[in-house]
């Protein structure tokens, strides 16, 4: 593809710079991860193998899904598609929501096994890092709401669809960093 | 007033488009699963390297396809790409020296 062919960055350009910014820091908090556990490789061990990994595999599963939804909602907007678009947005909304549930459940059932933020370090990444992203999770839910809601009242046509494109990109890295965050946490050992 | 062309049907191109995503998604599942099943009966160097690589190629296929940054100036799309390798590589040697 010729330069003078590829398309301008999708959305508003602020929010690739929050959306770098917040890549920074999500990527230092992984090295800090990597790095603490190589010192205490015993202690973050017993730590993942309290968590319950079907839970982290039904949330990356229904994240991977959303971010699918929102993505096909761009597309339907950039047909014209408004009630397409609106729908898609919805679906990733109700995802996200899902998202939410399964990790309240998997907090409580944190709580209930005794873990917290000053029991030990692998406690205290695991429950920051997913804390700080479930805080990501939230925002990307509260601007999807805004934005379908706009949808849906004929805010959005394919030539001037600026918002749902923002909002699209802000899900897409929420998504991203728990792809990173999934295996780091749970899975690789 | 002429028919429209196909090539000026607003749909034309984009079921390509529809279809693409799609596909992007069922591979960001399976290998989602192909990695936890890796991880759960790999041996440590396996899961570290299959694992690892396999969230790495997860991420771009998200940053190309979902995000739509394949189409779009080719520095955005190496920064995530590099925001992607520095992060599996200190990963990788964090996991190493442990």
């Amino acid at each position: 593809m010729r330069a003078q062919d590829r398309e301008a960055l999708p959305g508003d350009l602020a929010i690739w710079i929050f959306i770098f910014a917040e890549l920074l820091v999500f990527g230092i908090l992984f090295a800090v991860y990597a790095f603490a556990r190589s010192a205490h490789v015993a202690l973050f061990n017993q730590g993942q193998a309290l968590l319950d990994r079907r839970l982290g595999l039904a949330n990356t599963l229904v994240l991977i899904t959303s971010s699918y939804a929102v993505a096909r909602a761009t597309e339907a907007i950039h047909r014209d598609r408004v009630q397409a678009c609106g729908r898609w947005l919805l679906a990733a909304l109700l995802l996200g929501s899902l998202f939410v549930g399964i990790k309240c459940h998997e907090f409580a059932r944190d709580a209930q096994a005794g873990m917290n933020l000053s029991h030990d370090l692998f406690q205290m990444f695991y429950l920051s890092l997913t804390g700080f992203h479930f805080l990501h999770v939230v925002m990307g839910m509260a601007i999807l709401a805004a934005v379908a809601a706009k949808t849906f009242a004929g805010g959005y046509r394919a030539h001037d669809c600026t918002g749902v494109e923002t909002a699209g990109a802000w899900w897409h890295m929420v998504d991203l960093v728990w792809i990173i965050l999934f295996i780091l946490v749970y899975v690789l050992r | 007033m002429s028919a429209p062309t196909v090539a000026t049907l607003p749909s034309q191109g984009l079921s390509g488009a529809r279809l693409r995503l799609t596909l992007v998604w069922l591979l960001l599942m399976l290998l989602t699963v192909a990695s936890v099943e890796l991880g759960a009966h790999g041996t440590a160097r396996q899961t570290l390297s299959g694992v690892l690589l396999l969230a790495l190629l997860k991420g771009q296929f998200l940053v190309d396809h979902f995000m739509g940054l394949r189409r779009v100036h080719r520095v955005w799309r190496a920064l995530m790409a590099a925001w992607l390798a520095t992060v599996g590589a200190l990963i990788a040697i964090a996991f190493l020296l442990a």
